[in-house]
């Protein structure tokens, strides 16, 4: 079904394509290049990953004794779930050896301890004050969407197909004043062309939906090449990661991309290996969570090809977990976890940290990593650095209130 | 009483008027509503036959737990004989046993939510059953992990649903002891340190319950609980379990404790965290179970849960902002009428503000599509789907369907085979409901799996990205196409749905439509059938 129902809808959209520029929610839409080539992908680990076990201190003395079933094997111990060394004192989850090769090409950059400004446990207020960028309750709008407005354009105003968010609803971070698209496989038929062209009539009509309607179809004639390579993706996050590269490697492409890859709450049996263990039913959990982050790294990179040089990848999550594995063998909501930029122009191979400790002293409220980078500093490390945003954008619009968080200097190479 | 339209009534309230819905509601909007809180709890009939909770941990293990511990034994034994090609076949065996239990547990979950779905498409109830809805959605048990997947749609048969018109008190304890809830909010093993077992196990307590109960379920993030009260809370339910623990011989490392029944909610009292625990400044010092009931009974008492209940209403019947006046009458109810939710409701029927404002709500892309369903009057092809039947049937093909949706399913692309090879009435009954979930999926919110303990959110930012929009409205198109032929004259259709209601742009572009298929794909997919 695939081919002839999105063919279908090429078809479509280009029919309905003069009809959407007359538009008042596209003036300029048109298939004309953005005024800047970088590529931002926004990848959010929802749920709270631990960043002890996405990069484990393994040379820290009480990493044993506080977490116990938590550590894999020592680097270099050859035991059949080492972790992967990257500096004297940390090093990358077992499963994941692709980013271990991206980090030894010089690609993949590690930001320790750092956290939101957030400092309770909630996920769903902790995931918010990341997609909006600020503890302000008041903003509800994504920095992303703030980003969009602020993208060096040549003058011109922000399109719909600058900003994606790959799948049917928009997180919040792509939520604001400026268009975004959505995207996800088409499952039925599309609606035929005249059906369609009185049906945009009546969307037109309505203030609230008509911008998404049209988004949509904008988002639809650039589908043809996010399809072809999806078919044997492993699992929805490498699906997510194809789709993504195939849109961001179009010269009219969009230039940010988010992606939501969730359920990383590890409350119980985080470390479990096996679908089903021998002791009880339970899935799976990080250990395969992890290889689907592994394998979706590496269809983004190679979907993305020559573009992948002009791309920054932004791995990040709401909160870290406590430092103490639980009574369950798993972990609970905590503070501080790790951060990760990957691209073709980072100046990567090495963990940025502040690095306190796991003494009982070291923790906060004797219980989470400490945080001592907010992780808007990679952020907007990034967008000064790699997507050419003022600095003055980036401290009034884009991360209000937070003069104080400076941004990151030298992550990528110039 | 003017702004009282029956129009509001089936759309704003209800999940829109299937054929004659408007002769039942005459010219009695607001009473079709109340009499609909008043009626007495009944089961509908479509859930006959399926599993409750104990019943569904039973047959899991005769179905899977007992027999995997015997096949790995076996295995074990062929390894240490060095007899490799036994032990190969028996692990090919443990992966087919395997394979049967998930996909097992996907069909029973599927069957569940088609029965749910011809419940919603059919009862004369409607209001009723969003109120089913939002309660569930607001102390959800999604379908997300494993253990408590398959419990979810027996959680909202067996806590939430009895309770819509009754005390949230009592729906509250009726979610925290049911096992789905235990389960997925881990607190199956979490245990107090100072307990008795908990001092030889070393181990302690899970904060997971206790913290969404404060945060999800009762007074809201804003509440101004500290993590002390989390703690604190956590304490007073450790224990709060179920017995067996699993349905694995092996992992019921317990004897059935006297009492205990199979499957069902049972309190380790040599769990529980000793002493009085003091949550929100107040001391509980109760033993067993009666301390973490007595917690929640209060809990559920409070003015900043009222606030949060009241508030998650009106914004869901009436706007994304409702007005302060409202809510903090529905909270006054709410309280004065000791937690009842069917006064609660019923004050927000009688309240002007959401018949004031028909049409300022988005609705849910599940709420969207059985809408479509329910005013075409087209339930899944067999309204009564007998689950027995269809668990021992051979019917591999739509497993395997079933399967390939479920497997990964909050993007899954969805290998879709040729309808030809579904050809017994069972695969095809099995069939239309998975393509129905995978379309519903498809616009960002698949049924029963909602993304976490807090549930859908519930504003139009949360359901107005431009492919779920899309999406909607492209299934609307295909409904349309499908059934055009029978519902005769579309503006007549579309007066019958909107009785002197209808908006004159989608009144005049159905007129002027050029062939029937194509005035009803205007109406389905119209921006204003997405709204309520």
């Amino acid at each position: 079904m695939n081919i002839s129902r999105r063919a279908a809808l090429l078809g479509i959209s280009a029919s309905t394509l003069a009809g959407a520029c007359a538009s008042r929610a596209f003036p300029d839409m048109a298939f004309a290049d953005a005024a800047t080539d970088k590529r931002l992908v926004a990848i959010f680990l929802r749920g709270g990953v631990d960043g002890l076990s996405l990069v484990p201190p393994y040379a820290e003395p009480k990493l044993k004794a506080l977490r116990g079933p938590l550590v894999d094997d020592m680097p270099g111990s050859g035991g059949p779930n080492a972790m992967h060394k990257l500096d004297g004192m940390f090093a990358l989850n077992p499963d994941l050896p692709y980013f271990h090769e991206m980090f030894l090409s010089g690609e993949l950059l590690v930001l320790h301890s750092a956290a939101s400004p957030y400092r309770e446990r909630s996920h769903f207020d902790a995931q918010d004050v990341i997609d909006r960028g600020t503890t302000d309750r008041g903003l509800r709008q994504g920095w992303l969407n703030r980003v969009v407005g602020r993208l060096p354009d040549g003058g011109r105003k922000a399109r719909a197909d600058l900003a994606l968010g790959i799948g049917p609803t928009l997180p919040l971070s792509l939520r604001g004043p400026e268009p975004a698209g959505s995207w996800s496989p088409p499952v039925q038929s599309t609606i035929e062309g005249d059906t369609f062209e009185r049906l945009t009539g009546l969307y037109r009509n309505d203030a609230n939906l008509s911008a998404p309607f049209l988004n949509a179809v904008s988002a639809g004639k650039m589908s043809g090449g996010a399809n072809s390579a999806m078919g044997s993706a492993e699992s929805p996050f490498e699906e997510m990661a194809t789709v993504a590269a195939a849109f961001l490697r179009e010269k009219a492409g969009p230039r940010i991309v988010t992606i939501d890859f969730g359920n990383w709450d590890s409350h119980s049996d985080q470390n479990a290996r096996e679908l089903i263990t021998p002791q009880n039913q339970w899935p799976g959990r990080y250990p395969s969570f992890y290889r689907k982050l592994n394998s979706g790294m590496r269809a983004l990179k190679t979907g993305l090809g020559s573009t992948w040089q002009d791309t920054a990848v932004l791995i990040f999550t709401e909160f870290g977990r406590t430092v103490r594995v639980n009574g369950t063998n798993g972990t609970d909501h905590g503070t501080a976890g790790a951060a990760m930029l990957a691209g073709g122009a980072v100046a990567g191979g090495r963990v940025i940290s502040d690095w306190r400790g796991l003494a009982p002293r070291d923790l906060l409220d004797d219980r989470d990593l400490y945080p001592t980078t907010d992780v808007r500093a990679l952020f907007k490390a990034t967008l000064r650095e790699h997507m050419g945003l003022l600095d003055t954008d980036i401290e009034m619009t884009v991360f209000p209130q937070s003069a104080s968080i400076g941004a990151l200097e030298g992550v990528f190479r110039t | 009483m003017a702004n009282r339209s029956v129009t509001t009534a089936a759309h704003r309230f209800g999940l829109g008027p299937k054929p004659g819905e408007f002769d039942t509601i005459g010219s009695k909007p607001q009473a079709w509503l109340l009499d609909q809180l008043d009626t007495p709890y009944r089961a509908p009939r479509q859930f006959e036959g399926f599993l409750s909770t104990a019943d569904q941990r039973r047959s899991m293990f005769h179905r899977y737990a007992d027999v995997t511990p015997r096949l790995r034994e076996q295995r074990e034994a062929a390894l240490a004989r060095g007899d490799h090609a036994e032990a190969d076949k028996l692990s090919a065996e443990m992966k087919k046993v395997e394979f049967g239990y998930l996909t097992w547990m996907n069909e029973s979950m599927m069957l569940e939510f088609g029965a749910q779905t011809n419940v919603a498409i059919t009862t004369n109830e409607p209001f009723r059953e969003r109120l089913v809805r939002f309660w569930c959605n607001h102390l959800v048990v999604p379908a997300i992990k494993q253990p408590s997947k398959r419990l979810a749609a027996a959680y909202e048969r067996e806590a939430i649903r009895p309770h819509v018109t009754g005390k949230f008190a009592d729906m509250l304890v009726a979610s925290a002891k049911h096992p789905g809830m235990l389960v997925f909010l881990d607190n199956i093993l979490s245990m107090g340190s100072n307990s008795a077992y908990g001092q030889k196990s070393a181990r302690g307590i899970n904060e997971n319950l206790g913290r969404e109960i404060l945060e999800l379920h009762t007074m809201g993030v804003m509440g101004g609980y500290t993590q002390s009260d989390v703690i604190e809370l956590s304490k007073g339910i450790s224990g709060w379990s179920l017995w067996p623990l699993t349905e694995n011989t092996q992992g019921s490392w317990r004897e059935q404790p006297p009492g205990a029944q199979y499957g069902a909610f049972y309190f380790y009292a040599d769990w529980h965290e000793p002493g009085a625990h003091v949550l929100l400044g107040k001391s509980y010092n109760q033993s067993g179970v009666a301390q973490g009931e007595a917690m929640l009974n209060d809990l559920a008492r409070r003015p900043e849960t009222a606030r949060f209940l009241a508030t998650k209403l009106a914004q869901h019947f009436v706007s994304d902002t409702p007005n302060e006046a409202l809510v903090r009458r529905l909270a006054d109810v709410y309280l004065s009428h000791d937690t009842d939710l069917g006064e609660m409701t019923r004050a927000l029927v009688e309240a002007d503000e959401p018949w004031d404002m028909a049409g300022s709500k988005l609705k849910q892309p599940q709420d969207y599509v059985l809408s479509v369903l329910r005013v075409l009057g087209k339930p899944l092809l067999n309204d009564n789907v007998q689950p027995q039947s269809i668990y021992n049937a051979d019917t591999y093909k739509w497993r395997e369907h079933i399967w390939a949706l479920y497997y990964d399913d909050e993007f899954g692309t969805v290998p879709v085979k040729d309808p030809a090879d579904y050809t017994s009435d069972l695969a095809k009954n099995g069939l239309e409901i998975a393509t129905l979930y995978r379309d519903i999926a498809a616009m960002g919110q698949p049924p029963l799996r909602a993304p976490g303990p807090q549930g859908w959110y519930d504003r139009w930012s949360d359901w107005n990205g431009a492919d779920s929009v899309l999406k909607r409205a492209e299934f609307g198109a295909a409904k349309a196409e499908l059934y055009a032929g029978e519902i005769g004259d579309p503006a007549a259709f579309l007066d019958g749905i909107y009785p002197g209601h209808a908006p004159d742009d989608l009144a005049s572009a159905v007129k002027r439509a050029a062939s029937g298929a194509q005035a009803l794909s205007l109406i389905l997919s119209s921006p204003h059938f997405q709204r309520r």
